[in-house]
């Protein structure tokens, strides 16, 4: 039995244009911050069946939180080649890059992605908050960037079922959307700007409409969607699906060159595995020549996916006379990886993956120690004392599904 | 597309120096001036008909010797007109401070307000002249690189050995204590006579944006005392200030310096981070090896395009402090003003308004707020009176510098501003000199608005970036360009933005000049 109740406890937060629907919907009422705004974690009481609703139905995502800017004028496509690592003079309107981008020492300040919407109009989104970074090195340039967080609502539609569901309420059939490609559809009388992107490599959409239109896309989605088992869904599914794709987080598995207090703190994209982002032959952008060293040189850490194996652990939890304790969700706790008894890296985070059926986690290794295959010791707490037990570096990502990147 | 070694952009004293020294060592040089003529600060002009007036600068109190010397400026018409040099301050009851070259003079002079700061004077002449003593060789160092201090670049320190051997190290350790402190400060371990704490407080706060009782004001004051003799020094250019910078195009042009004027660089050409040359406002492109520019650090890499430049560099040029609060007034007048406490002799020199060192940092007190100081400091001359020519006979020009009027204006625009300093300029000299006021035939305010326009300066900055501790020696103008050279390859500055900073000593294009030659 539930009761029927938005979300009326007092708050300094801001509400997405979506809260008249999500506070209804959220049973948990648990919420956590997100760039300012009341954020569901889980709608349920436990976030299963999200998580279960990314890989098998239809997932819902209020992402408005999401930070959004609008980059527009004659030099926008230079600014932007100018301030992140991958070449913007080639991303043709309607399509999008994941790009990181850096200072000019060539560490990560914050990734996101840049939607080509029309001839000299962006749209860039990020982690955090950009604005000041922006318009620093805009000076010079024909750009005018403005906030769009508060202009333009967002929501992500993910899962094998989220084609069908848009195909449903769109005016034309989305079939042939690429896979980082975006389009403008109607939906009803509403414009949406519809990209084939996502934060849980599956097949999945996210679209971006003037946040007025808000609740009428959302009753349209769950309207249309139902039949196809469509779910209102929150960060703790998120954070599972985004692990399993491979997906790093900032301030999670990295810290921003921003912020960082000391340098040991910063990552470059080549330690984040994000080398395939970093466009060498692109004569000038912000950190250049930085990257280039780090190329040439190589850089002392890596990012991989560990996969925590299970017999050893099955036996560690064995021997007190428990079966292994798995985390129910992701975590995001440092937890150190030994080489004998060396440390040789550190887990910034990891869940166990109910589709793989695997324990994963995204961890910093030492460049000798990131070879596929490589084994390595993670700590694990077992009943209070701390152990470590087998694990070994492989492929990512952990989850790759060929629907993600295919068309019908 | 013409080929040079080096293309000079701007005519203003440094820009000339810089130009003849590298002319002298048979590089293949252009200056290029925006002006009709070239002077830039240092420039003596008519601003209405038959009336002249030196634009910025009424006293050159130094010039380096070298300069004189090596350049042989006198041979191209250049000479101080040293008679009669006084600043003068008209004080309470008909009595007016002389302070001079001449240290008994003025002890004597100082004597009509307090026996004590009498007897003090010499001694504080002697002092100051000790301090400034280290800051002269300091002045002629390119600045070490600072952090990537090595070996050679302390070695660059060479000529600091002079002074402490001299003066010792516990000088040293004086010089570091008075070094940042307030004027105030400094005057109440001296002086006790208003008139005399007025005038010499003046001395320090000169083209700030600070008044007498902010930090850092005795730096500016011993800025202002480097190669000179005297406190509160005050010398003039026969001929008018103009005269000197005739001399330098003079002899930079006998250098074989091509002088080109009504040539306004619009940019920067660059290849590869490296400047490749310059292009005009009327499109012609110029090459060179090495491109210096005399123009303050913004408005040179606003031709470089601040696009450019690296995310670091950039927000470093864009804090460099500018702020500009100092105004200049010229008046035509009719005929000589009557001054109640001022005799032809303190009027053909300096006089400065300043009966109190609270007067001046009241005067202050304004541009903290954006406004217009109702009773401003002013330091005033009648170069008439030393140049017949600058004026239709029997009239005369008062020319006058104004502390405060900030560059940014709160609740006014920069007419309004404009109105405000004439009304509060007008009114002060009235108070010395009645009906001064209906004698005026002509005027011209400069604000430090109008003074941005005219010359170029980011924020009408005389000393292209304001000369406080903070924008000293390896900090001047930016931490990484403090050597002349900037982040983009044979890119050079020669201007009063670097070290050592502003006037018209010449050291800043002196010392660049040196530098390009090292790298060339």
């Amino acid at each position: 039995m539930s009761i029927q109740t938005q979300f009326t406890g007092s708050t300094s937060l801001k509400v997405t244009p979506f809260h008249k629907r999500t506070s209804v919907l959220n049973h948990s009422q648990e919420w956590r911050r997100w760039s300012g705004y009341l954020s569901a974690t889980t709608y349920d009481l436990t976030h299963d069946v999200e998580y279960y609703s990314i890989r098998t139905k239809a997932a819902l995502l209020d992402i408005t939180p999401l930070h959004k800017y609008i980059i527009k004028g004659s030099d926008a496509g230079i600014f932007l080649d100018r301030l992140v690592t991958r070449n913007i003079k080639v991303c043709k309107i309607g399509q999008v890059m994941y790009t990181p981008w850096c200072d000019e020492d060539g560490k990560q300040i914050d990734d996101g992605t840049v939607q080509h919407l029309s001839e000299n109009r962006f749209r860039l989104t990020s982690a955090e908050p950009n604005m000041e970074w922006l318009t620093h090195n805009a000076a010079g340039l024909e750009v005018d960037i403005s906030e769009d967080s508060e202009v333009t609502a967002s929501l992500a539609l993910q899962g094998p079922s989220s084609r069908a569901i848009l195909n449903e309420v769109a005016d034309e059939n989305i079939d042939q959307l690429k896979f980082f490609w975006l389009t403008e559809r109607w939906i009803g009388d509403i414009p949406v700007t519809i990209s084939r992107t996502g934060y849980t490599g599956d097949l999945g959409y996210e679209l971006w409409t003037p946040k007025e239109n808000a609740l009428t896309l959302w009753d349209r989605l769950m309207e249309a969607g139902a039949p196809f088992g469509i779910t209102p869904t929150g960060l703790h599914a998120l954070d599972m699906a985004r692990i399993e794709a491979s997906l790093i987080l900032l301030d999670v598995d990295y810290i921003s060159a921003q912020h960082a207090a000391i340098d040991l703190r910063k990552s470059s994209p080549f330690e984040l595995g994000l080398g395939w982002t970093v466009k060498l032959k692109k004569k000038d952008f912000i950190g250049r020549t930085a990257l280039e060293n780090d190329h040439r040189r190589g850089t002392e850490w890596q990012l991989r996916g560990i996969e925590i194996e299970w017999e050893p652990l099955e036996t560690l939890y064995r021997k007190i006379g428990l079966p292994p304790q798995l985390p129910g969700m992701a975590w995001r706790t440092s937890t150190p990886l030994y080489s004998g008894n060396e440390q040789v890296g550190y887990a910034t985070s990891g869940c166990w993956s109910p589709l793989l059926k695997k324990y994963i986690a995204l961890a910093h290794l030492k460049t000798e120690y990131a070879k596929e295959g490589t084994p390595v010791q993670f700590e694990v707490k077992v009943e209070h004392f701390r152990k470590t037990t087998s694990a070994r570096v492989v492929k990512t990502p952990f989850y790759n599904p060929e629907r993600k990147r295919t068309c019908p | 597309m013409k080929s040079f070694d080096t293309i000079v952009i701007g005519g203003g004293v440094n820009g000339l120096i810089t130009a003849a020294f590298l002319g002298k060592a048979g590089n293949k040089v252009v200056l290029l001036e925006k002006g009709k003529s070239v002077g830039g600060l240092a420039s003596t002009e008519q601003f209405a008909p038959g009336f002249h007036c030196n634009s910025v600068f009424d006293s050159v109190p130094w010039i380096n010797s070298v300069l004189s010397t090596d350049l042989d400026l006198e041979s191209h018409g250049f000479r101080f007109d040293d008679a009669d040099t006084a600043l003068s301050t008209p004080g309470t009851e008909g009595k007016t401070l002389s302070i001079s070259p001449d240290t008994e003079a003025t002890s004597r002079s100082i004597a009509q307000f307090s026996d004590r700061d009498a007897e003090k004077w010499p001694g504080f002449c002697e002092k100051i002249s000790m301090l400034t003593d280290f800051l002269e060789p300091l002045y002629g160092i390119t600045p070490p690189p600072i952090p990537e201090l090595d070996l050679t670049s302390l070695l660059s320190m060479k000529p600091m050995i002079k002074p402490v051997r001299k003066h010792g190290r516990q000088n040293l350790v004086e010089l570091l204590r008075i070094l940042p402190m307030t004027m105030l400060e400094l005057l109440d371990e001296w002086f006790e006579s208003e008139p005399l704490r007025g005038t010499v407080a003046a001395s320090g706060i000169r083209h700030l944006n600070q008044g007498p009782m902010a930090v850092g004001t005795v730096f500016n004051f011993l800025h202002h005392h480097v190669g000179s003799e005297s406190i509160c020094p005050v010398r003039f250019v026969s001929g008018g200030t103009g005269q000197l910078t005739d001399a330098l195009q003079s002899a930079a042009e006998t250098a074989g310096v091509e002088v080109r004027t009504k040539a306004e660089v619009s940019s920067v050409m660059l290849q590869n981070r490296q400047a490749t040359g310059i292009t005009l406002a009327d499109g012609e492109q110029l090459t060179a090896g090495a491109v210096v520019s005399a123009l303050d650090p913004q408005s040179t890499f606003h031709l470089v395009g601040t696009q450019n430049l690296t995310p670091r560099f950039r927000r470093r040029v864009k804090n460099i402090k500018f702020r500009g609060a100092t105004a200049r007034v010229h008046f035509g007048l009719k005929s000589l003003p009557q001054f109640d406490s001022l005799n032809e002799k303190a009027l053909k020199s300096i006089v400065s308004i300043s009966p109190s060192l609270s007067y001046v940092e009241s005067s202050s007190d304004a541009a903290k707020y954006g406004q217009v100081s109702q009773e401003p400091w002013i330091e005033f001359s009648l170069p008439s009176l030393r140049e017949s020519s600058f004026a239709p006979l029997g009239k005369h020009v008062l020319s006058a510098t104004v502390q405060y009027v900030p560059y940014h204006l709160r609740g006014m625009d920069n007419a309004t501003a404009r109105q405000k300093l004439r009304n509060s300029v007008v009114a002060v000299l009235e108070t010395h000199a009645l009906g001064i006021a209906d004698l005026i035939e002509h005027e011209q305010m400069l604000t430090p608005n109008d003074l941005e326009s005219k010359f170029g300066l980011t924020e009408g900055n005389i000393n292209h970036g304001e000369m406080m501790l903070d924008q000293f020696f390896f900090m001047r103008p930016t931490i990484d360009t403090a050597q002349y050279s900037t982040p983009i390859k044979n890119l050079y500055l020669c201007g009063p933005g670097t070290h050592p900073g502003g006037g018209l000593h010449g050291m800043n294009g002196l010392n660049a000049a040196q530098l390009v030659l090292k790298g060339n």
